[in-house]
């Protein structure tokens, strides 16, 4: 992938850079939002990692760029740790966020997501999701989990519908109450309560979910990598 | 009850007295009919000066005396014909009608006059509360009113708790029923006390204590008192309310900097963390094959990093010290010239390919400070001059004596300041230009104005220079003797 690192601190280009580039990417950097600018006019990117704290620009300036004029996807990198920023990134188009300091491993299982959703085929709609043990049809409506099929209501299906086809993203609370009650605003609870019937149904011990796991303050995210098939 | 109205009375029995002998003299000189006429007068002049009752009292007063004395017969009551009784009747009607009349305009005007000068008394008050936003201004703008119209005093206790505050003093009251005792100021000025409530819109605020000088107050009176009270209760409530916000403004403030600098430490401080668990996570992953030349620079920028991370820690610690206070029993007499010497060699020894240049007199210059600390300081602001200016050229240490103080010059010739930054240079945590990456945590001068400041000394920065550019940093010092004079002395 062409990966365009955008971070003020040149060592951690540095550290980066060599081992990205060990894995057969092709890296640029950018210290500051307007090299950051350039750079998504000047080359074809796959991946943006992005540092939101820029000494010239608010980092999330730059998503709406990176994803309308590049179709890049787009990993935040934050210092900050705060809930609010995150959300507002992933609310933004940020397909996921990493936190400084993170682990190496971490971070490139986040990469190898993008580019597995990279690679699958876009423009034809996916009816059929699969994985190991999980395959989920939106045509039929089904959820078969170890062989059985497991029934979901509706809402239910909306909510775990948007998990699956970001499956290895986070998906922030905002994007799941849009899907589930077409309103950002329904009280939290109301999806408290939803995902904790899905874990019931979907979990082996819903009490330490494996499958759909919280992101404290951002979201949920479905653990486990869904194939899509045509 | 008063001189005033004794002295009126008096008067009105002279007219009174005046006109019984105007009319005396007129029936002698046989002109009845100027007789009656000065009487009238008489009474018209009372009622015109003290109202209604004066009048009524004058009026029948006067038909008994001009009834008894002056019409006929003369020293006692009755008429003896028709042609004597309707005089006598037109002067009795004439001067009761003219009494009540004029004594009522009187009386109405004289209200008047009562009402607007308490409505002016009333705004008067209103204006001036409304200018106090300090409740301590509250009662001070009363107490500049009053004592006035009977009213001897004024004392506030504002309800906090279960215990009442005098906004004047600050005093706390703990003994609810305090403010109802009389204790030793009011023993002298003694009066009735009069209470009301002030009551604000979330309930009472607090009590209001009026001294009067009649013992019991009228109506009116009452009434004032209450608009005063409500007056106050405004007043009081609008400076609470001004607290409030006030209080909120500055919490939110404190916390606005407080996530600033937390935001800020907690980047400066992942940073490095986040390089170092990245390179060595890169080396024990098997996912990753580095060449033997890579590897070699991942150790050696994990090395980096824990020195930039002993750095900032360093740093934090010094700020600690500083906000700590730094004691008189940390200082000794040391002298500067070998302190600067030791942080040039230290700045060499972090920037190797920095150019110093040095003027400095050999004859050593005596201080009252801490070597580490000043050490410190000289070091961060030549570490500072080589960070801003050190490419551009060398930075140079001048030191000079003048009288009882030392002045020593670092100056750079980078780019300079922006004007606009120049106020915050010696501020924690400030940044110059938008370079945040290569600029540390903005300690650096801070600190060195902190201990600066701790030896008596002070610094300051100048930029640009006479040449355009550049930056310069002043420290001064207080000379101080040098140890074996002060051990001879």
């Amino acid at each position: 992938m062409n990966i365009l690192i955008v971070d003020d601190e040149p060592s951690i280009i540095e550290t980066l850079r060599p081992v990205l580039s060990s894995l057969g990417h092709d890296v640029i950097d950018a210290a500051n939002g307007a090299e950051a600018l350039n750079a998504i006019e000047g080359a074809a990117l796959d991946l943006v990692l992005l540092d939101l704290g820029l000494p010239d620009t608010d980092g999330c300036d730059l998503i709406a760029p990176v994803k309308d004029r590049a179709k890049a996807s787009l990993i935040v990198i934050s210092a900050r740790h705060l809930e609010k920023d995150k959300v507002r990134a992933l609310d933004l188009g940020a397909d996921d966020y990493v936190d400084k300091p993170f682990g190496l491993d971490e971070l490139l299982a986040r990469i190898r997501v993008v580019e597995r959703r990279r690679a699958e085929t876009y423009g034809a709609a996916v009816s059929r999701y699969q994985s190991d043990d999980l395959v989920v049809d939106f045509g039929r409506r089904e959820v078969i989990l170890m062989d059985e099929p497991i029934h979901l209501s509706p809402k239910e299906f909306a909510l775990f519908e948007l998990l699956v086809r970001n499956s290895g993203h986070v998906v922030t609370q905002r994007q799941l109450m849009i899907a589930g009650w077409s309103s950002p605003t329904v009280d939290g609870q109301y999806l408290r309560s939803y995902m904790s019937m899905l874990r019931d149904k979907l979990e082996a011990d819903p009490s330490d979910p494996e499958l759909i796991l919280t992101e404290p303050g951002v979201g949920y995210r479905l653990a486990i990598m869904m194939e899509p098939q045509a | 009850m008063n001189s005033r109205t004794l002295v009126r009375a008096a008067l009105d029995c002279l007219i009174f007295l005046v006109a019984v002998t105007g009319t005396y003299l007129a029936q002698q000189a046989d002109r009845p009919i100027t007789a009656v006429l000065i009487f009238l007068t008489g009474v018209i002049l009372i009622a015109f000066r003290s109202g209604l009752a004066s009048a009524l009292a004058a009026a029948i007063a006067a038909s008994f005396v001009y009834n008894f004395f002056l019409s006929e017969p003369t020293f006692r009551f009755g008429i003896t014909s028709a042609d004597e009784a309707v005089p006598l009747l037109a002067f009795n009607i004439a001067a009761i009608l003219a009494g009540a009349l004029i004594g009522r305009l009187k009386d109405s005007a004289q209200k008047a006059h009562t009402a607007q000068s308490e409505t002016a008394f009333l705004l008067t008050v209103s204006d001036r509360l409304q200018s106090a936003v300090k409740l301590k201004d509250v009662e001070l703008a009363i107490r500049g009113i009053i004592p006035r119209q009977g009213v001897k005093s004024v004392h506030i206790f504002l309800a906090k708790g279960k215990a009442y505050v005098q906004p004047s003093t600050g005093e706390v009251e703990f003994d609810q029923l305090k403010p109802f005792m009389d204790d030793a100021e009011q023993e002298r000025e003694t009066g009735k006390p009069v209470f009301m409530e002030l009551a604000g819109a979330r309930g009472t605020l607090g009590l209001v204590k009026f001294l009067l000088v009649d013992m019991t107050p009228d109506r009116s009176m009452m009434s004032n008192l209450k608009s005063i009270a409500a007056l106050l209760a405004l007043a009081v409530e609008r400076c609470l309310l001004l607290e409030e916000a006030a209080e909120a403004k500055a919490a939110a403030r404190s916390e606005t900097l407080k996530d600033a600098l937390l935001s800020s430490v907690s980047h400066d401080l992942r940073t490095p963390v986040t390089v170092i668990q990245a390179a060595a996570g890169a080396l024990r992953s098997t996912e990753v094959s580095l060449p033997d030349q890579e590897r070699q620079k991942f150790l050696n920028s994990i090395l980096e990093q824990c020195a930039r991370l002993d750095r900032y820690t360093a740093e934090l610690l010094d700020v600690g010290r500083i906000q700590s206070g730094i004691t008189e029993d940390q200082l000794e007499i040391i002298d500067l010239n070998e302190i600067v010497l030791l942080a040039m060699k230290h700045a060499q020894a972090v920037h190797p390919s920095l150019k110093l240049e040095r003027n400095i007199p050999s004859k050593a210059a005596f201080v009252r400070a801490n070597g580490a600390m000043l050490e410190q300081a000289i070091y961060n602001v030549i570490d500072n001059a080589q960070k801003y200016g050190g490419q551009n050229g060398p930075v140079r240490v001048e030191m000079t004596s003048k009288e009882a103080r030392v002045t020593l010059n670092i100056t750079d010739s980078g780019p300079g300041i922006f004007e606009h930054e120049r106020p915050y240079v010696f501020t924690r945590f400030f940044k110059g230009g938008k370079e945040s990456s290569k600029s540390g945590m903005g300690l650096g001068l801070f600190i060195a104005k902190g201990f600066v400041e701790a030896f008596s000394g002070t610094i300051s920065m100048e930029s640009p220079l006479e040449t355009g550019n550049g930056a310069r940093v002043t420290i001064e010092l207080p000379l101080a003797q040098s140890p074996d004079a002060a051990a001879a002395a």
